[in-house]
């Protein structure tokens, strides 16, 4: 039986006015919800010294690498290769950049300079509660130069995503493969090099889909794609840092059922991106940021 | 009820949460346990009414604190608070309805209520989302998707909360739990 009203006390009375403070809050325009983030990372952050060996104890209870098992060596052998060839590529790429530039820029004395980054490792210490949005939350943030739309990578080679939020001492980094990213362009890796250009939408079980682009100068391009080649990314709004990075590899072609000269690609990343226990930052160098690393800021 | 032991107990359980959901996933889906709301069903069984209410706001408002929602028209995110805490907080209400013909001491029983209890939990989120993705908040969001995923997740956390019970169970006196039923109470 309840009790009369006048025998209620302070937490009777709170209990409803906290309840209809939340379901305000849980109506407020998104504009309005920042200070929920910088509570939530201080949240995060005292969770840590549990989180992070419990993440590292689930990574090797169901490892991030898809596909079989090979020696250590070959598996080191192929990820230089794989680090060399990216390295090529870009370099091919940003060759044919600059001879455009220098076209049309010839009357410049000076060229920009070329985008340079720093590689920051750093490690994974918890996911978003809800695993639907698949977001991580890496030890690395502002003071160590770390900003929102850096690029994140793993083993090597294989784009993780982008930093989404930084705060001073962690970041979220939002995986290729989730649902929010939107469309990214890629190209597909065919024979000779040569690649055809794809547009890819997460799909939300861990894959890109999307249909590959008709090629008038070789319409044969298309058909040659097949299972097994790799996917890199070449989309003009990510940063020049993330280019040819690899989106992962083709899982399944099928047919267009509207067109049958663009296939549609599925393709999933090397290593599954929501369980990866370390990651590599590409810091884009700010004015200020070394001088905020001289005042302590490593990971 | 041992407030104390409460939030220490909380501490670990949401490093749970953080550390190990993802490893839990079924596959590629994003189907996987809760532990925290595992945990809320235990206090929502054992505790005092009114405690059990706080502990599940509680533990509610922190799913919501470290579940940042990705926008689509940019690279950012925002949190919204309330959701998780308002859905732990029905689900407090149904334990509290129905404890008292259940044998509380029974993992199974708590087995049944975290796989019933999150179920309601997750539906009044999906609700929430899905009101808000009405009034134009930049998210994917997909009602039916999500429903489906979430009660899917309902029945993994029912599932887990059976060798988990038996832990907490096993702890229980730790927190010193006084049910007083609320007949009693006003003759104090």
């Amino acid at each position: 039986m309840a009790r009369p009203a006048h025998q209620r006390t302070h937490a009777d009375r709170l209990l409803p006015a906290a309840l209809l403070l939340l379901a305000v809050i849980s109506f407020l325009p998104y504009r309005w919800l920042r200070p929920n983030v910088w509570v939530g990372d201080l949240i995060v952050l005292v969770s840590a010294p549990v989180a992070q060996p419990l993440r590292a104890v689930g990574g090797w209870l169901a490892p991030a690498r898809s596909g079989s098992a090979e020696p250590a060596e070959i598996a080191l052998l192929r990820r230089q290769a794989e680090e060399y060839k990216t390295l090529y590529l870009r370099a091919l790429s940003r060759n044919d950049d600059l001879l455009k530039q220098m076209e049309q820029l010839r009357l410049m004395v000076e060229l920009n300079p070329s985008v340079s980054t720093r590689l920051l490792y750093a490690p994974v210490i918890g996911a978003g509660s809800d695993p639907a949005n698949a977001q991580l939350l890496i030890r690395a943030g502002a003071r160590q130069g770390v900003h929102i739309n850096d690029v994140v990578a793993v083993e090597g080679v294989q784009l993780f995503g982008a930093v989404i939020d930084s705060a001073n001492r962690t970041s979220w980094i939002r995986p290729i493969t989730a649902r929010s990213q939107g469309y990214i362009q890629g190209l597909v890796m065919i024979e000779d090099g040569r690649g055809v250009t794809c547009s890819l939408q997460p799909v939300g079980d861990g894959t890109l889909r999307g249909d590959a682009a008709y090629d008038p100068q070789d319409p044969e391009a298309a058909t040659r794609i097949a299972v097994g080649q790799v996917v890199r990314l070449d989309d003009g709004e990510w940063p020049a840092s993330a280019q040819m990075l690899v989106l992962g590899t083709v899982e399944a072609v099928e047919p267009a059922p509207d067109s049958p000269l663009r296939p549609v690609v599925i393709v999933r990343p090397t290593v599954a991106l929501d369980r990866v226990t370390e990651v590599i930052v590409r810091v884009s160098e700010m004015p200020g940021d070394a001088r905020s690393r001289e005042n302590g800021g490593t990971p | 009820m041992n407030w104390l032991v409460f939030a220490f107990v909380t501490w670990i359980m949401l490093g749970l949460e953080l550390g190990l959901k993802s490893s839990l996933q079924l596959g590629d889906s994003s189907i996987a346990p809760s532990f925290l709301a595992i945990y809320a069903v235990f206090i929502a069984t054992a505790a005092p009414p009114r405690s059990s209410q706080w502990a599940c706001l509680i533990l509610g408002a922190l799913i919501d604190l470290t579940g940042p929602v990705p926008r689509m028209d940019a690279a950012s995110s925002f949190t919204v608070l309330g959701p998780n805490a308002l859905g732990a907080f029905l689900m407090c209400q149904l334990v509290l309805a129905v404890r008292g013909l259940l044998f509380r001491r029974n993992p199974l029983t708590i087995a049944v209520l975290a796989a019933v209890g999150f179920a309601i939990w997750q539906v009044v989120v999906t609700a929430v989302f899905t009101i808000r993705s009405f009034t134009g908040d930049p998210t994917a969001w997909s009602p039916a998707g999500e429903l489906g995923a979430r009660l899917g997740a309902s029945l993994y956390t029912g599932l887990l909360a059976l060798p988990l019970a038996l832990i907490l169970l096993m702890i229980a006196p730790l927190f010193a739990f006084q049910f007083v039923p609320s007949r009693y109470a006003g003759r104090r």
